[in-house]
């Protein structure tokens, strides 16, 4: 049958080259790339946890990322912090192409590992599927309407950018999976009495006090399943068909100095390059600039040499001398073997008329989306509880790009995933608190850390305490409690309880307490503390919620009322925050 | 079966053939019909006390059952505390007092086994250097683990839950140090690691939350306490040392410390404990602070009867003399956990160095 | 037969990592390895900023001090600092009533029944020797008799109380216990070496420059300096003294097995009424009164113990539990003596109007009540602070 096949084979190559030239290749060195770049981004967003972060620098996919750094550079005319960091993809992209999308792109391996793993099509079908189809404009569209979209102040980009999505995959989906795994993995180990220790690099949040769980989480794990599940039927579906950042360094491309370039005098157009074309560039005719995503596999299965990927090359139609259809034309004296003269396409092949539509679209979206009830000051959700350190809300839907970094950090379980809820389909995804689920630890500002786009300053101890220099502008407030006294324990049920004060962390607290000494329904005396609210010292933690033993609608909860970086949300009169910037 | 004029002679042993062959088919197929009609009916209408039946008439078998956790039968103990004997080794070399002192109740090769797991419970309560008294002494633990793993351990694991940060309380008092010197494994409490012990009989601690991490797959528990002066209960030593074995709110145990501490003996019987009076916080206990509240004990204790070792650590180390031993004594005693007489224990005294 | 559907079924593509290609290259190859390179310094640069954490995002969360303890941290009535020089502080933390079982478990009721307020704690290290740490407990005990109490609990019998400016310092080989005022300050080191004494004495002298004075109460004077009673046992009642209506400001020391109780009222006609009422009092729980050395003891029908009462001027004294007339004409005349003994300034101070003061909640407070004194009426201090060294 077939010849054992030895792993690598180390005789020189036929063109007397030696071995290596071979097995260390171009497409070698992608491979290595891409699970390089993969590998790290897992372990980034594995180390995301406050025991494990050290120093790390967890949202570095998302500052170099230059979609991030664009679009909040045109929704808030600034460039937070880290996201500079985005000229790393955008200088090479602007020499050399689309290099990141099959480079360095974790989603886009992820793609590509899944739909080599299931590929059954024999040569011709990939042929047949690897041809460029005019869908691939759709990516366009999407990148113009959010554009718009941020250019107007309101940031949707990270709906479907390849690095928010997956990050926010990861946290909502996997990442509480694999600790659910350990957990159990883990038990079954202990009560053999073998070490877990061994299982704990499989949690993602060890030594979390429960099981994390997130809001929504089906659904984007639907969308994950749904978006790798459509490589069977178009291959990198996502990346042809619906990624913006592939169109924003799609559209970069067209000034690439680099590409992909066909000599007409050795191409026999036999389309084999097509077999594993990733970006559905057409490399077989007029190479799409904005399409290829530089993989070199066409270089490796052209049979003929006849592709390369060259500085410049100078477009040769003009150059040819005779006329094709008749078999006589020539290029620089050599016989002109392949039919099809043209070589590039430098632009994306959207038509003007096009671009225009989705701008509309996108400068009609702002309103429709702006003027829902969920966002304003009027009608705004009581339950849209943003972490502490949040600018002011029109400002936030400005820089939040969904990454879900803040959520992934968060010790306590608190932060969770917005749905349609709680700030409208514009705040889809960006992090509110639920304080059912956990509360905000007094001295802990990771979230902060973790934003890539300021959506979440930068916020020190002291600032969210209103300790030294910020006493006076008084604690970052997050919102503030209330009591509903007719599912409180003391209140309504002759039934001592004063968890909610014992646990309100602040000092002086802020909660007190009323306290009388009554005679129960059965005649045995109790003293009843009466807890009430004091707003001006109430910093809105939501651990009274959280402990409130009525566990299924507690009778303490906060709502955004009265949080400090909001004036038009502020309950008392002078709680507003003078510096809110600082 | 009458035969087509044009049928051939072969055909009808070509037939035969073919029918053999479906034949085979058929009972090949109808095998597999039957083998898995028997299964399911099996499954289904078997017994549901005989093997792979899956029957289940009323529901029962299917309830999930609760899951209580209890701590084996007996405890950890191996002998009866009618056999129990007080060792008490006098003098400066710790190893060598400790090593006296448990030879003296009969050596460690009596109670643990090679590949045992072994759990050493220090006191390890409060922030404090160990010169202050209100911990275990670090040389005292690091020379147990060491006597453990001589004798075959295979593994030694140092437990306890104390009220402050634990990392901190357990390197300011040089247990840590001394628990990786020996190379046992140390067990920081984390929320995850408690669950309800059901303790059936004790009046306080019935069903509460218990670190049991580090108990699964325990085969020997061995207790190592300070002598304390204590405030609330008067002394603390071997029996009130367990009380970092829980979790929860475990500031509600002052209301009656004396029926908490005899809840906590009956909750855990171990192998043995070992009383370390190399130091005795003798006064302001039990968190001291004044090097002068310390006092040289230069005494170790082991015994398979707390009270009883408690009882010699409150006359003979705490030097209370005739003074009434405290409550718990007797309420501990009441219950058959231990003689607070420890004269009537066969007692061996030791002197070293 | 059966291979079309056997490549169907297979698992992995067929091509794998075969091209095509004709040619091979050696710059290809050496910009391949240039990208390795890229990737590995990539990598060193990740692994080195994961190693360098940023200081502050982790100060809080871990380290010596309970996390639901501290609010938003103040120093309170603490100086800024109290690390000696080559010293440095770690973060202060906060204890109230509701949490200071997480500190001082065990022992935290003692506190509490003597007006606990609330408590900081901060430890302090040295910069040399990361392992020399000296724990520093400040306790806000909510008056300065309560202060006081408390520490006299803790003393070692056999130390003596050093008189400070505004309380009392007892110290040991390394620890330091003082009062200043109503704060209860214990400084405790775990060697006795002389760069801990060092930081303990600073401690000392940093909080008694830095902490409000509160003058002691008057009766201090008489009781501890002129008679050596433990300040510990005495005690201020500032109104309802045993369970007499009548009784206020009054000032008492429990001995051995009797009290002796004392107080200034404004005229000396004020005097003798009181005296009068003390006797009635006395006399309602008694089943025999009689006068002896001029004054009319009364036997408590329970406890069979005397009890009597005397004026000197304005000043009203009485014993309480006295075992025989003796003894308990002994302890009038003592006091009677001891006041007679007392400066000038405190006799005045004691008589002065009674100036507007905090309520101190706790038991048995005693704040400046009429005619404090300050530190300096007491006997003078003997230096120096600490026993020499065994």
């Amino acid at each position: 049958m077939m010849a054992p096949v030895r792993w690598v084979n180390l005789k020189p190559n036929r063109d007397g080259t030696p071995w290596y030239a071979r097995t260390f290749r171009i497409t070698s060195i992608r491979i290595a790339a891409q699970v390089f770049f993969f590998a790290w981004f897992v372990f980034l967003l594995w180390t995301t946890w406050f025991g494990r972060l050290g120093g790390y620098p967890v949202s570095l996919f998302l500052e170099v990322d230059p979609l991030v750094g664009f679009a909040t550079a045109l929704s808030t005319h600034s460039v937070y912090r880290w996201l500079w960091r985005g000229l790393f993809v955008l200088v090479p992209t602007l020499v050399l192409g689309r290099v990141f999308c099959n480079w360095m792109c974790p989603y886009g391996t992820l793609h590509q590992f899944i739909g080599w793993l299931v590929n059954i099509r024999a040569n011709k079908d990939n042929i047949d599927k690897n041809r460029y189809r005019p869908i691939f404009q759709f990516k366009y569209y999407v990148l113009a309407i959010m554009l718009v979209l941020a250019a107007f102040g309101s940031l949707q980009i990270g709906l479907l950018d390849p690095i928010c999505l997956l990050v926010r995959t990861f946290t909502t989906t996997f990442q509480p999976a694999s600790d659910l795994a350990a957990t159990q993995i883990g038990a079954m180990m202990a009560e053999r009495g073998l070490d877990s220790r061994w299982i704990a690099w499989l949690s993602s949040a060890p030594a979390a006090s429960e099981q994390r769980v997130f809001n929504g989480a089906w659904f984007v794990g639907l969308l994950i399943i749904g978006l790798v599940g459509m490589n069977l039927v178009i291959p990198r579906f996502f990346c042809r068909v619906l990624c913006p950042l592939g169109a924003f360094l799609g559209w970069l491309s067209r000034f690439a100095l680099w590409r992909i370039d066909r000599d007409l005098t050795k191409c026999t157009d036999c389309n084999l390059c097509l077999k594993h074309c990733e970006g559905a560039a057409d490399p077989q005719a007029a190479l799409r600039k904005s399409e290829c995503f530089v993989c070199f596999n066409c270089i490796d299965d052209c049979p003929e040499d006849a592709l390369s990927f060259k500085l410049t090359p100078v477009p040769v139609h003009a150059r040819i001398v005779g006329k094709i259809k008749e078999g006589t034309a020539t290029l620089f004296g050599r016989r002109v073997i392949s039919k099809i003269p043209e070589t590039v396409v430098a632009r994306p092949a959207v038509p003007r008329r096009r671009w225009i539509l989705a701008m509309v679209v996108g400068v009609l979206g702002y309103p429709f989306l702006r003027l829902s009830r969920a966002v304003n000051t009027r009608g705004f959700s009581g339950k849209c509880i943003r972490p502490p350190g949040s600018v002011m809300e029109p400002e936030f839907l400005e820089r939040c790009i969904k990454c879900d970094m803040c959520i992934n950090v968060c010790p306590t379980n608190v932060l969770q995933p917005a749905g349609l809820a709680e700030s409208g389909l514009e705040g889809l995804w960006t992090p509110i608190m639920d304080f059912s689920v956990g509360f905000c630890q007094l001295n802990c500002t990771l979230c902060s850390e973790v934003c890539p786009t300021g959506a979440i300053q930068k916020t020190s101890l002291e600032r969210k305490l209103g300790l030294k220099e910020y006493a006076e502008a008084g604690p970052i407030r997050l919102g503030t409690a209330f009591f509903d006294q007719g599912r409180c324990l003391p209140w309504a049920m002759e039934t001592p309880c004063v968890v909610c004060e014992e646990v309100c962390p602040v000092s002086p607290k802020a909660i007190g307490t009323y306290d009388e000494e009554i005679t129960r329904w059965d005649g045995t005396k109790v003293l009843l503390n009466k807890p009430y609210m004091r707003p001006e010292l109430c910093i809105g933690c939501g651990i009274c919620e959280r402990e409130c033993p009525v566990v299924d609608s507690a009778a303490v909860y906060v709502t955004a009322v009265g949080e400090s970086r909001s004036k038009d949300r502020s309950l008392l009169l002078g709680s507003v925050q003078q510096d809110q910037k600082t | 079966m009458a035969s087509h004029p044009c049928e051939e002679p072969d055909d009808v042993q070509a037939r035969a053939e073919h029918r053999a062959i479906e034949r085979r088919t058929f009972l090949k197929q109808a095998g597999a019909v039957a083998g898995l009609a028997a299964a399911a009916g099996w499954a289904a209408l078997a017994p549901a006390r005989w093997p792979l039946s899956l029957r289940d008439r009323d529901g029962e078998r299917a309830k999930p059952k609760p899951r209580t956790l209890n701590l084996p039968a007996g405890g950890f103990a191996l002998e009866s505390l009618a056999a129990a004997k007080l060792g008490v080794a006098r003098g400066t070399d710790i190893p060598k007092m400790l090593r006296g002192a448990i030879e003296a109740i009969g050596g460690l090769n009596r109670f643990v086994r090679t590949g045992d797991v072994v759990l050493v419970k220090p006191n390890v309560a409060f922030e404090r250097p160990a010169v202050l008294g209100a911990t275990t002494n670090p040389e005292v633990l690091a020379a147990l683990v060491q006597l453990v793993y001589e004798a075959g351990a295979k593994e030694v694991r140092v437990v306890d839950n104390p009220i402050e940060s634990p990392e901190s309380c357990f390197h300011r008092s040089g247990i840590y140090q001394a628990a990786v010197d020996t190379k046992a494994r140390v067990y920081l409490p984390v929320s995850g690691d408690f669950e309800t012990l059901n303790v059936a009989g004790a009046t306080w601690i019935e069903n509460w939350p218990f670190f049991w991490r580090p108990f699964q797959g325990v085969d020997k528990v061995i207790g190592v306490a300070p002598v304390k002066d204590h405030n609330l209960c008067r002394a603390s030593m071997t029996t009130k040392n367990w009380y970092g074995l829980l979790g929860g709110r475990r500031n509600q145990f002052h209301q009656d410390i004396h029926g908490i501490i005899a809840d906590l003996a009956f909750m855990m019987r171990p192998t043995f404990v070992v009383l370390d009076g190399t130091r005795v916080l003798h006064r302001c206990g039990p968190t001291g602070g004044n090097l002068s509240d310390v006092r040289e004990g230069r005494t170790i204790v082991a015994s398979t009867d707390s009270l009883a070792a408690d009882a010699f650590g409150w006359q003979d180390l705490l030097q209370r003399g005739d003074e009434a031993l405290p409550n718990y004594f007797a309420l501990a005693a009441a219950r058959g956990l231990g003689n607070p007489d420890w004269h009537a224990l066969p007692l061996r005294e030791v002197r070293v160095g | 037969m059966s291979s079309p559907q056997k490549k169907d079924d297979r698992l992995f593509v067929r091509d794998g990592r075969r091209s095509y290609r004709r040619s091979y290259s050696l710059t290809e190859f050496r910009l391949g390895l240039g990208v390795v390179v890229v990737l590995v310094l990539i990598t060193a640069w990740i692994l080195w900023k994961g190693a360098h954490s940023d200081p502050a995002l982790f100060a809080a969360s871990v380290g010596n001090d309970a996390p639901a303890a501290s609010g938003p941290a103040d120093r309170g009535p603490l100086p800024p600092s109290l690390a000696a020089p080559g010293w440095h502080e770690r973060t202060l933390a906060w204890f109230d009533a509701t949490n200071l079982y997480v500190k001082i478990n065990g022992r935290e009721d003692y506190y509490k029944s003597f007006g606990f307020q609330r408590l900081g704690f901060v430890s302090l290290v040295q910069d040399a020797d990361t392992t020399r740490i000296v724990d520093v407990e400040f306790f806000d005990q909510g008056s300065a008799a309560n202060a006081l109490g408390a520490q006299s609990g803790e003393r070692s019998p056999e130390q003596g109380v050093q008189v400070g400016a505004s309380g009392f310092i007892n110290a040991s080989t390394n620890a330091m216990f003082m009062t200043h005022g109503r704060y209860y300050v214990r400084a405790i080191g775990a060697d006795t070496t002389a760069a801990t004494r060092a930081q303990l004495d600073h401690v000392g002298r940093v909080l008694a420059a830095h902490l409000p004075s509160e003058p002691l109460p008057w009766a201090y004077a008489l009781f501890a300096g002129q008679l050596g009673i433990d300040p510990g046992r005495v005690a201020f009642m500032p109104e309802n003294a045993f369970s007499f209506g009548f009784a206020r400001d009054v000032y008492a020391a429990r001995l051995e097995d009797s009290e002796i109780f004392v107080v200034a009222a404004p005229t000396e006609a004020a005097a003798k009424e009181l005296a009068q009422r003390f006797e009635k009092g006395f006399a309602d729980l008694a089943d025999d009164v009689r006068t002896a050395s001029g004054v009319r003891w009364a036997r408590d029908r329970y406890l069979a113990t005397l009890a009597g009462v005397v004026t000197d001027g304005r000043w009203l004294i009485g014993v309480r539990g006295a075992p025989d007339v003796a003894r308990g004409r002994a302890a009038l005349d003592g006091l009677r003596a001891g006041l007679r003994a007392l400066p000038s300034e405190v006799i005045d101070r004691a008589f002065a109007k009674p100036v507007a003061t905090q309520p101190g909640p706790g038991e048995g407070t005693a704040e400046a009540g009429p005619g404090a004194v300050s530190g300096k009426d007491l006997p003078p201090a003997s230096e120096p602070a600490y026993p020499e060294e065994r």
